[in-house]
């Protein structure tokens, strides 16, 4: 051996550093080794005679270190670095070592090799690139479950919007017919309730058309753009005002209130808020609707739509938005209770945001808000739903 | 209402009960034209074509009839596969074919309008409004519009 260690103090580095190093002579030959570099590799001989450093190496990236050290004793550079290498051991265990070599200033034809072991970090990046893979194996798992039940639920309505109808139209077309030809055979009791099964078709005709509405504002594809709720709501009004036109209604619409979103979703939205307003004003004498728009504590833009109607209980607020749920009765307010569902699902699909505020006797406030970029994607729904509008 | 002589609707209708409220809506409506019913789609499409329809030679004694009444969702074949069959066929690719169906539902409207469907009607529910659109479309397809075997 032609290399030796100096000194006290450079002996107890070498045999207590962390770091795996290794005396090679240029032949490749390891001349001498620290516990660390043993406890790697996995050999208990510090200098086993005629033992090449490359047999310590796994198969596959035995080359590289065989081309670094070629590089060094050729003279080619001082010094290079292996950010991954594989040692295998005895036992037959694979360890990962970050490698640096460079040529011995003091000893011709002695290089040093450190070794750091990475094999944790290793296994753990490994770790973390499989629990990747099972994530997106389980996102495409479940888009496609998805994707299926989104079809059946299609086909479901497809089959509701069909199949619940046609009876229907029986129930009325025969009450109509019984009316029609035995009108002189009924008594009025028996006018009456053929004209209730007749009202009632129709109620169940509407309900089922507007749960095919509730329905379709999930499939139908978003096309977004700049909506001027402004002339949306000008529109509505006067179709309310045109199907009552006894009713007197003061309206006010703020102008130029423009949102960024699917113009017939967002249709749906104020078709909805503003048939709600004008019906829960239906026993104002004094009845107001307001459209306008406003800025939350966030400084984000919101828009509303205001009554000074019958309003309702902030108690049963949570069920405001949710399917078949009513907070006034039929006879008072009509109504399937799936417009404001509709509503929620529609600002959910643009990422926004709905809440109303309201106090029994003195009106109703709902308010949304929408994201101004429009970056919203599909079927994304806000993780939650606050209350703190205004 | 003048029909002329020989004319009919043909009805594609599967429903009985639509049947009944269909011919009961020509009634009312006093078109007192001959409804020929057939109650799926294999029987619409034999209605026309003698063996397989693809290249099937119309069946000519009956002569098309005035319009055609077509249901969508119908056993064995649907509304959309027999039209598109009936616009196929040389013979009955300028029949009239009123879709008249339940379904609103966008893809079949347009499916039925890419086929060539001439008019796309949704049932009503309310039988008064049923009796007036049958009485429109009857009126306007029996007398008003002008068919194609009549414009050499």
């Amino acid at each position: 051996m032609n290399f030796e260690i100096d000194g006290q103090f450079q002996r107890l580095l070498f045999d207590t550093s962390p770091l795996g190093i290794a005396i090679v002579g240029s032949d490749g030959l390891l001349e001498g080794s620290n516990p660390a570099f043993r406890e790697i590799v996995g050999r208990e001989d510090a200098a086993p005679a005629t033992l090449s450093v490359l047999e310590l190496s796994h198969l596959g990236d035995r080359k590289e270190l065989e081309a670094v050290l070629k590089g060094l004793t050729s003279g080619i550079c001082d010094s290079a670095r292996i950010a991954e290498h594989r040692f295998l051991r005895p036992d037959g265990e694979i360890r990962w070592g970050r490698v640096s070599a460079r040529v011995s200033e003091d000893y011709t034809g002695i290089l040093f090799l450190t070794v750091e072991d990475i094999t944790e970090q290793q296994s753990a990046e490994e770790a973390l690139r499989n629990h990747r893979d099972e994530l997106q194996q389980e996102v495409e798992h479940r888009t496609k479950e998805l994707q299926d039940s989104n079809r059946e639920l299609e086909a479901f309505c497809y089959s509701v919007s069909h199949d619940l109808r046609a009876p229907l139209r029986a129930l009325d077309g025969f009450a109509e017919a019984i009316i029609d030809d035995y009108h002189d055979k009924l008594d009025d009791s028996g006018r009456l309730y053929l004209d209730r099964i007749r009202a009632a078709t129709t109620r169940m005709a509407s309900l089922i058309d507007d749960l095919l509405q509730l329905s379709r504002v999930g499939r139908r594809e978003m096309m977004k753009g700049r909506v001027n709720l402004s002339d949306m709501a000008g529109l509505l009004v006067e179709e309310l005002r045109n199907g009552e036109p006894d009713r007197k209604v003061v309206t006010t619409i703020d102008e130029d209130l423009v949102a960024i979103g699917d113009r017939r979703l967002l249709g749906v939205v104020m078709q909805n808020l503003l048939g709600n307003a004008w019906k829960f004003t239906g026993k104002n004498d004094h009845a107001r609707i307001e459209v306008g728009r406003g800025v939350s504590k966030g400084g984000r833009e919101q828009f509303f739509v205001r009554d000074n109607g019958a309003g309702f209980d902030m108690t049963y607020h949570d069920k405001l938005f949710a399917p078949f749920q009513r907070l006034h009765n039929s006879t008072d307010f009509p109504g399937a209770g799936v417009g404001l569902a509709t509503v929620q699902r529609i600002i959910h699909r643009h990422r926004g945001r709905v809440w109303a505020d309201s106090e029994v006797g003195a009106g109703s406030t709902f308010s949304f808000s929408l994201p101004s970029s429009g970056s919203g994607t599909d079927g994304q729904v806000p993780h939650e739903e606050s209350e703190d509008g205004n | 209402m003048a029909i002329e002589a020989g004319r009919y609707v043909l009805l594609v209708e599967d429903n009985p009960d639509d049947e009944l409220l269909t011919l009961r809506a020509f009634k009312k409506n006093s078109i007192n034209v001959e409804i020929r019913v057939v109650r799926d789609g294999q029987d619409a499409v034999d209605f026309f074509f003698s063996e397989d329809m693809e290249g099937g030679m119309l069946k000519d004694q009956l002569g098309l009839p005035a319009f055609v009444l077509l249901d969508l969702q119908l056993p064995k074949i649907d509304g959309i596969e027999v039209l598109r069959r009936i616009r196929k066929n040389s013979a009955s690719k300028s029949l009239p074919v009123i879709v008249l169906t339940t379904s609103d539902e966008q893809r079949d409207v347009l499916k039925s309008y890419g086929l060539g469907a001439n008019s796309y009607v949704r049932k009503p529910v309310n039988f008064k409004k049923f009796v007036e659109t049958v009485g429109q479309l009857g009126i306007y397809w029996l007398t008003t519009n002008v068919p194609a075997e009549n414009a050499s």
